[in-house]
């Protein structure tokens, strides 16, 4: 495990370094911030679509980044012939796959924590312009405005940070399945096709109640069983949506935070996990 | 001494294109411990192959290899080998210092240790200076002698380098020979894939032609570029002049000396007896030495010949 880590370290600095995903964090950021403009929404709504629509675009931007990290963490490797100084020493073909797959998952989360960290500096700014709520209404006139109350600033921004943070727990572990299913992908497919099979895959998951309400509708047995493959095998997303108790403050998830937090990151892990495997066993017998 | 690398019967053949390429044919060879091990062929040949299996990168069709008496591939055997591939890459947004801190660790190396190895490499290979330097700073010769160091990170006992003088100035190019004779002296074994003849003739004690994926030529290089021929010289009569031209053709004379070429030793006997009875004065007998580069262009040549036309494998990929 040791030679895992030393790899996953060095394939985080190598990725932190490539251009696209410093393009990607820099929309992401500017993208962030113009989020802060919607003024135009009730208090309530703005607040809680302000927090949702944040949350959606770090999980856009996250998913981004940690597939076009995974799609060249091995075929870059091969392709500039690292692999062969790397393997040629004492490492087992299992960790240097691990090595990668973590290096993708360590890359995915520190622009989750950086694009979290803005997240919750914007926050603290809007919780300091709004009396009533973290994001409440923007439309005062300056008279109205009480001077500003440290304690309850800190407050309400406390409570909105609680969700960002709860929100960016729940993008990791999806990052995590997207970044096994990109790395695993590509020992089959090229990186254009990588991209476009596990991006198609995160849709796919994203929608699982859609094609779940089709499993149950359809009646052609054809479409039943190409409806069901897809609902069973690709990775259920949708299971880690906490945007709808963001948005809708009274539907509350059936179970508590915790034990939600515990459900979805057990099951991104198994899965990832299980994709990782597949991807060992593959690269085990791989020829470089 | 032991038995370094063996192999026997190796065969490797590639999909190209729908068609199958034999990059490495039925090769049979042993590289004994402590010698360095020339490993030549035309581009294209199979070497980098031949490598890429001993060092479990790929997987043979046929045939068996052992590095240092086990498996090729195996990790143990890692632990006692490293490898420089040709124009190597590594990480260049690391340094120098780095990258060999990097892979020492890969050995699982102390951290006191390692740092006294990856200055003494440094130094070594004349990087010291340039420790601090991110490697996309490096030039292309300065890439290839970090790589040279990377490859003594682990205080080898085989060392498998492929092309190490490629692109390195005269001058690094004769301080690289030096290292690896260093190596020789230290007992190591150096498996050295090369189109460097001149340097395999001066440092390697025994090479191996490869053509095809086949094993052409091999021996050691002093018998290879020592020549079966003899050129002989004496002062003669035109009477006996004419009695050696009729067994040699070739045979040229001036100002009463006859200068015999391409004798084969196992005719120098008659020669001389032809001179001896014709009164001639025997001057001189001299074996006639071939350069690496003739062995080489003839063991080739020979297959190229003995194959004919194109063959596929000249444009194989270097798997």
């Amino acid at each position: 495990m040791r030679n895992t880590w030393i790899i996953a370290r060095t394939t985080l600095g190598d990725a932190l370094r490539k251009r696209v995903l410093l393009v990607f964090m820099m929309v992401a950021v500017v993208t962030l911030l113009l989020a802060m403009m919607l003024t135009y929404l009730t208090a309530r709504e703005q607040r809680t679509a302000f927090l949702a629509l944040e949350l959606v675009i770090i999980l856009i931007f996250g998913t981004l980044i940690a597939v076009t990290t995974a799609i060249f963490l091995i075929p870059d490797e091969i392709e500039r012939r690292t692999i062969y100084s790397l393997l040629s020493k004492p490492v087992q073909r299992w960790e240097f796959f691990l090595g990668k797959f973590l290096g993708g998952v360590l890359t995915a989360g520190v622009c989750l924590a950086l694009m979290t960290l803005v997240l919750i500096v914007v926050v603290f700014l809007m919780a300091m312009r709004q009396p009533e709520s973290a994001l409440g209404p923007m439309l005062q006139t300056s008279a109205e405005q009480e001077p500003l109350n440290v304690a309850k600033w800190f407050q309400r921004g406390g409570q909105d940070v609680a969700l960002v943070l709860r929100g960016a727990y729940v993008i990791f572990f999806q990052l995590v399945l997207v970044t096994a299913v990109a790395t695993t992908l590509s020992l089959f497919v090229s990186p254009t096709v990588n991209f476009s099979l596990t991006m198609f895959l995160f849709i796919v998951g994203q929608v699982q109640f859609v094609l779940k309400a089709a499993l149950e509708r359809n009646e052609l047995p054809l479409t039943k069983v190409v409806v069901g493959v897809l609902y069973y095998l690709t990775p259920h997303f949708h299971d880690f949506n906490i945007m709808g108790s963001i948005i809708h403050s009274e539907v509350r998830i059936p179970v508590n935070h915790w034990l939600f937090a515990g459900e979805v990151s057990l099951y991104g892990l198994m899965y990832a996990l299980f994709v990782a495997m597949l991807g060992i066993l593959v690269f085990d017998r791989k020829e470089v | 001494m032991g038995v370094a690398v063996r192999m026997e019967g190796l065969t490797k053949r590639f999909e190209q294109r729908g068609a199958e390429v034999t990059a490495v044919d039925h090769l049979t060879l042993e590289v004994q411990e402590g010698e360095i091990f020339g490993f030549l062929g035309p581009n294209g040949a199979g070497k980098t192959t031949t490598i890429k299996i001993l060092l479990g990168l790929i997987f043979p069709n046929e045939g068996s290899a052992e590095v240092l008496g086990r498996p090729a591939g195996d990790l143990e055997m890692r632990r006692q080998i490293s490898y420089l591939p040709e124009s190597p890459y590594f990480y260049d947004y690391l340094t120098g210092a780095e990258l060999l801190d990097f892979y020492g660790r890969l050995f699982h190396i102390p951290e006191k240790e390692r740092k006294e190895r990856v200055d003494h490499l440094l130094e070594l290979v004349g990087l010291a200076g340039d420790r601090a330097k991110q490697l996309k700073q490096y030039s292309k010769g300065m890439l290839q002698r970090i790589g040279i160091a990377q490859a003594l990170i682990n205080d080898p006992k085989l060392l498998f380098l492929d092309e190490p003088t490629s692109g390195l100035d005269p001058v690094a190019h004769i301080e690289i020979r030096r290292l690896i004779e260093n190596l020789r002296d230290q007992g190591k074994t150096v498996f050295l894939s090369s189109h460097q003849l001149s340097d395999v003739e001066l440092v390697c004690d025994r090479i191996a032609i490869l053509n095809y994926g086949r094993l052409v030529r091999t021996g050691k290089v002093s018998e290879l570029v020592t020549g079966r021929d003899v050129e002989v010289r004496a002062r003669v009569s035109d009477t006996t002049a004419e009695r050696l031209r009729q067994r040699f053709p070739n045979l040229r004379l001036h100002d009463g000396i006859a200068v015999v070429n391409e004798v084969p030793a196992d005719s120098v006997n008659d020669v001389v007896d032809i001179i001896r009875a014709g009164q001639g004065e025997l001057l001189s007998v001299v074996p006639q030495r071939q350069t690496l580069e003739d062995v080489f262009v003839e063991a080739v040549g020979m297959t190229r010949r003995a194959i004919g036309t194109f063959n596929p494998l000249s444009e194989a990929p270097q798997k």
